[in-house]
């Protein structure tokens, strides 16, 4: 019918509804006119309205409460199924029902999958044998064993798979009380089955604990390749509606291209058993979704940024599993296995379960924590708006609900909800905007606003440990945004300094309220952080009093607990800290390098005990280099150790030759060695080893040339050759390459203006460029013109870097440790002067 | 959608639970039930929220058609029968209409008339009421109860001459 026909029927029905059954007739023919036809049409549609008044009436839902009520495929124990006797219901999930049979031919017990939905095409029902049969290809220890699959008189389909008599993986963990050691092999076994699916070109897509059973002996198996699809993509558009299903039936282990309804691939599986992992370690599922809405889960499953494991664990108080163990490998491993790009996550099962492997071994892996630019720059093009203005404006709606809120709902609830705030402030916000341009007044804003927060919480928190340690925790969360001597901050160092305090005071309150391991290890650390601010505030005196107290509490720790390991382990460190602390200090290499020494014994020790934990490896060879660059350069021994730290880290390196980082430190440990032996006189062999580390960096940078670190280091690296080169007397190469570090430092100070540590390292470049034009100009055997030009360009070299760093002082960016360059180069060009005035 | 099914027979259950302990409950307020508890209403605007019914609508007459599907097919041993001349005359009336048939029809009437056929899907399926249709459509009330009424007449003409067929 023409659109504008249709609409005059509509039009016509609708007036003559409107009037009385007896003056109908006359409208009609008013109407309609000579149009026979409309009238036809119109009258035969009015002709039902006494049929059509009840009509549909009554919502379909009603129709079929009854029906929905009680649908059961309803198969009955003792029933036959061509040759399989029922013998139970195993169980229901939303697409069929699961039962126990028994094979009376063949004398085994089997399961059957029945789904609810009848195969309506020819089409459909040849698929399904099609795929059946491939699925009966699949024979794995791993998986369940799919025997065949039919169709029932009534148009249903069923799969006869191998019956698994097991517990759910989850519950199988649980009730063991799996060590994480175990949960991770079994595991691994899973990964097996999936990857040999994946060389059959089957992908499983709907990978979760209720889908993998583990058998008594201790065998995992999985089940239910029902809606695995084939990897084929000429077959893959009918598996359209099946990928959303599956997306739905069990949201929480889709991958984000999967909830999207978007191409699956192995990569999907990966995620999916990422997910496992993660809820296998920590008891819970990697994103809180509020509730089950489609929105709601596809916007978690898209955008939030998975909880770390180990944060997971730490949060739960009920948690058997100990933060500790997850942190660091664990973490990196199931985060990049749920990594929203599939291409950025493990490109198979194997390399995934692999990177378990070495970790069990104590081997690096190949998972690494996700750089920060890369998060910001995910934010930022997530996040179109200006991400500055939208976190001010998130700030001034949840300060409005807390100002109101707080005082008349103390109720648990309203608790937990500036709890989550005020972390989601610090560890999500914040983190989001902290390196984007011009965002430092946002985040002064929230740190002010989650020290609010936190300042009632610490109000209303009462005598609950947990909530206090929760917020001593936060408190150092936010101290370290203020003023985190190892990582970007704010500046703020009283403000950190106060924080720090604040929560070092609740730790205090709570050793003395309970004497727990734990406990007593947070204060520890929290005297260590205390000491870092005051370090960077250059009060020496009190840095090293709060490491010493530090090291005390480890020191009683031990005695207590000699054989817990974390303890040791931490013992260890204070020392190495305190080291370092008293390297701030005058005349106390004695002091400093007994402290490198004792952390080294204790560290060797626990080598002893883990001899291949790759961490432990590496804290070992770092110590041996700390210990090595404070004894006397004289010191056989000084480059003995440091021999032996650049040994034990090459050895690192060769294991895992993927590994940047562990390549990374062997250069810094030449460069180490180098700098002893210059102090020690050896100065040939002292640029032998500047030409180790330069090779090196020049070898990372040459690999990866957007490695901005990598850029980074290469341009020290030729400063430091420069260096060596100098003091072998050849003061020309060392000048070449002294302009060459120049150069490079420059280029990257012009793309990052903002950056003071590159701004620094200019100004590094300029003074040893002056260095090497004053050793020139020194050279009584050059020409006096020769030599006052060579004055002229040192005196430059430091006027330039007198002004630099005047500058970062002005702007507030001037490093402690470079507090005196101003004045110091100021001094120089004085000198410079006084000596091209000799000269002439 | 089988999550969403589950829900709906999980709710079925307990609503005829209820009507036979006596309790009356407006059928309508099963699907409402059940989509918010599925989507938390308050996170939605309002612009959301007539999408979110418009879609959840759809989503119902999909759960249900296919519903009634498989059982027709397991009643029917997957064999539709033809109706005797007595029976087609019965049909349709509220009880025993055929929503798989219905269904069809729907199909047909939205062809030449889109917007009527999605007062259809918001009111039989989504259970919506006038007032909420004429929010999501953003029509007037008195056209949606227009709408409506002539829906009823063209697919009740449509199913009857189906079965005289």
């Amino acid at each position: 019918m023409q659109p504008d026909r249709a609409e005059r029927v509509a039009e016509i029905v609708e007036r003559a509804l409107e009037v009385d059954v007896g003056e109908r007739g006359p409208l009609l023919v008013d109407l309609c006119g000579s149009d026979r036809e409309l009238f036809v049409e119109v009258a035969s549609l009015l002709q039902f309205q006494e049929k059509a008044r009840d009509f549909i009436e009554a919502p379909a839902v009603e129709t079929v409460a009854e029906l929905l009520a009680d649908e059961r495929t309803g198969l009955q124990s003792g029933d036959n199924l061509d040759g399989y006797k029922i013998v139970s219901l195993l169980g229901e999930g939303g697409m069929g029902e699961v039962y126990l049979a028994d094979d009376t031919l063949l004398g085994r017990k089997v399961a059957i999958k029945l789904l609810k939905y009848g195969l309506g095409t020819t089409n459909l029902v040849r698929r399904f044998h099609e795929e059946e049969r491939i699925l009966a290809g699949l024979t794995h220890p791993n998986i369940a064993q799919l025997y065949g699959g039919a169709i029932t008189v009534n148009g249903l389909p069923y799969f006869v798979m191998e019956y698994v008599d097991g517990k759910r993986l989850d519950e199988y963990c649980r009730e063991n009380q799996l060590p994480i050691r175990e949960r991770l092999e079994l595991f691994r076994k899973i990964c097996a089955a999936v990857s040999y699916a994946h060389k059959h070109l089957i992908i499983h897509r709907d990978i979760k604990p209720a889908n993998i059973r583990v058998t008594p002996d201790g065998e995992p198996k999985l089940l239910d390749f029902g809606i695995a699809r084939l990897l084929d993509p000429q077959t893959s558009t009918i598996a359209e509606a099946t990928m959303t299903f599956a997306a739905v039936m069990t949201p929480e282990y889709a991958s984000p291209e999967q909830v999207r309804g978007e191409a699956m691939t192995t990569a999907s599986d990966v995620y999916s058993l990422g997910v496992l992992l993660y809820e296998l370690l920590t008891g819970q599922k990697p994103y809180k979704i509020a509730n089950r809405s489609p929105t709601a889960v596809t916007q978690a499953i898209t955008t939030h940024e998975p909880t770390r494991p180990s944060t997971a664990v730490r949060e739960n108080q009920s948690s058997e599993i100990r933060s500790e163990l997850l942190r660091g490998d664990i973490d990196n491993i199931v985060l990049k296995a749920l990594r929203k790009e599939p291409e950025r996550r493990y490109t198979s099962v194997s390399q995934f379960s692999d990177d378990i492997r070495r970790h069990l071994e104590g081997h690096p892996v190949i998972a690494r924590k996700d750089t920060f630019n890369y998060r910001a720059s995910k934010f930022i093009r997530r996040n179109k708006i200006g991400v500055a203005a939208a976190a001010v404006i998130f700030l001034t709606l949840i300060g409005g609900m807390v100002a109101t809120g707080w005082e008349a709902h103390r109720a648990n609830r309203r608790f937990n909800d500036v709890r989550r705030l005020a972390n989601s402030l610090m560890f999500e916000i914040h983190d989001s905007v902290k390196d984007l341009q011009g965002s430092t007044p946002t985040r002064r804003l929230i740190v002010s606003r989650a020290l609010e927060y936190l300042d009632s919480l610490a109000h209303d928190a009462g005598n609950n440990i947990a909530l206090q340690r929760e917020l001593a925790t936060a408190y150092e969360k936010i101290g370290d945004i203020q003023g985190n001597p190892y990582s970007a901050n704010l500046g703020d160092t009283n403000g950190a300094l106060a924080s720090h305090r604040k929560a070092l005071a609740i730790r205090e309150k709570l050793s003395t309220r309970r004497t727990s391991t734990e406990l007593q290890m947070e204060l520890g650390r929290s005297y260590r952080a205390l000491g870092d601010i005051l370090e960077q505030k250059g009060e020496i005196a009190e840095t090293v009093r709060d490491y010493r107290q530090s090291l005390s509490i480890f020191e009683k720790l031990v005695a207590a607990q000699p054989a817990d390991f974390s303890v040791q382990d931490e013992f260890a460190r204070a020392y190495e800290v305190l080291g370092d602390g008293l390297g701030r200090m005058a005349n106390n290499s004695t002091e400093r390098s007994e402290a490198y020494r004792k952390s080294l014994s204790i560290r060797q020790d626990l080598l002893a005990q883990k001899s291949s934990d790759g961490k432990l490896r590496r804290s070992v060879a770092l110590t041996f280099l700390k210990v090595g660059a404070t004894l006397e350069a004289k010191n056989p021994e000084a480059v003995g150790n440091i021999k032996r730290g650049i040994e034990m880290l090459e050895g690192l390196s060769q294991e895992d030759p993927n590994n940047e980082r562990a390549r990374r430190e062997v250069g810094y440990a030449y460069y180490q060695l180098g700098n002893t032996l210059l102090q020690k006189g050896d100065f040939s062999a002292a640029l032998d080893a500047r030409r180790k580390a330069f090779a090196i960096r020049q070898e990372i940078a040459a690999e990866d040339p957007k490695n901005v670190q990598a850029q980074f280091d290469l341009a020290v690296a030729y400063g430091d050759l420069a260096e060596a080169l100098s003091a072998t007397g050849d003061n020309e190469s060392a000048l070449e390459r002294a302009r060459q570090s120049l150069s490079m430092m420059q280029a990257l100070a012009k793309n990052d203006p903002s950056n003071a540590v590159y701004q620094r390292n200019v100004g590094l470049c300029y003074e040893r460029l002056a260095e090497i034009r004053a050793r020139l100009a020194n050279d009584d055997k050059h020409s006096v013109a020769q030599r006052v030009s060579d004055w002229t360009e040192a005196r430059n070299w430091y006027r330039r870097g007198a002004e630099l760093f005047s500058a970062l002082r002005d702007q507030g960016t001037l490093m402690p440790i470079d507090s005196d360059r101003p004045q110091k180069f100021s001094a120089r060009v004085r000198e410079c002067d006084n000596a091209i005035a000799a000269l002439k | 959608m089988p999550l969403v099914y589950e829900e709906l027979r999980r709710l079925a259950r307990s609503y005829l639970a209820r009507e036979r302990a006596g309790h009356t409950l407006q059928a309508t307020a099963l699907v409402h039930e059940a989509y918010l508890r599925l989507a938390d209403e308050t996170q939605l605007t309002w612009k959301d929220r007539a999408h979110f019914y418009g879609v959840a609508a759809r989503l119902m007459r999909r759960i249900l058609v296919d519903h009634a599907r498989a059982h027709n097919a397991a009643k029917r041993g997957g064999l539709r029968q033809k109706l005797t001349l007595e029976e087609a005359r019965e049909l349709p009336t509220k009880s025993n209409v055929d929503l798989v048939e219905l269904n069809g029809a729907l199909e047909s009437f939205a062809h030449d008339y889109p917007r009527k056929s999605e007062v259809v899907e918001l009111k039989f399926f989504g259970g919506l009421d006038a007032k909420e249709i004429s929010e999501v459509l953003q029509i007037s009330e008195k056209t949606v109860l227009r709408d409506w009424n002539f829906a009823k007449l063209w697919l009740c003409r449509e199913l009857n001459e189906q079965h005289a067929a």
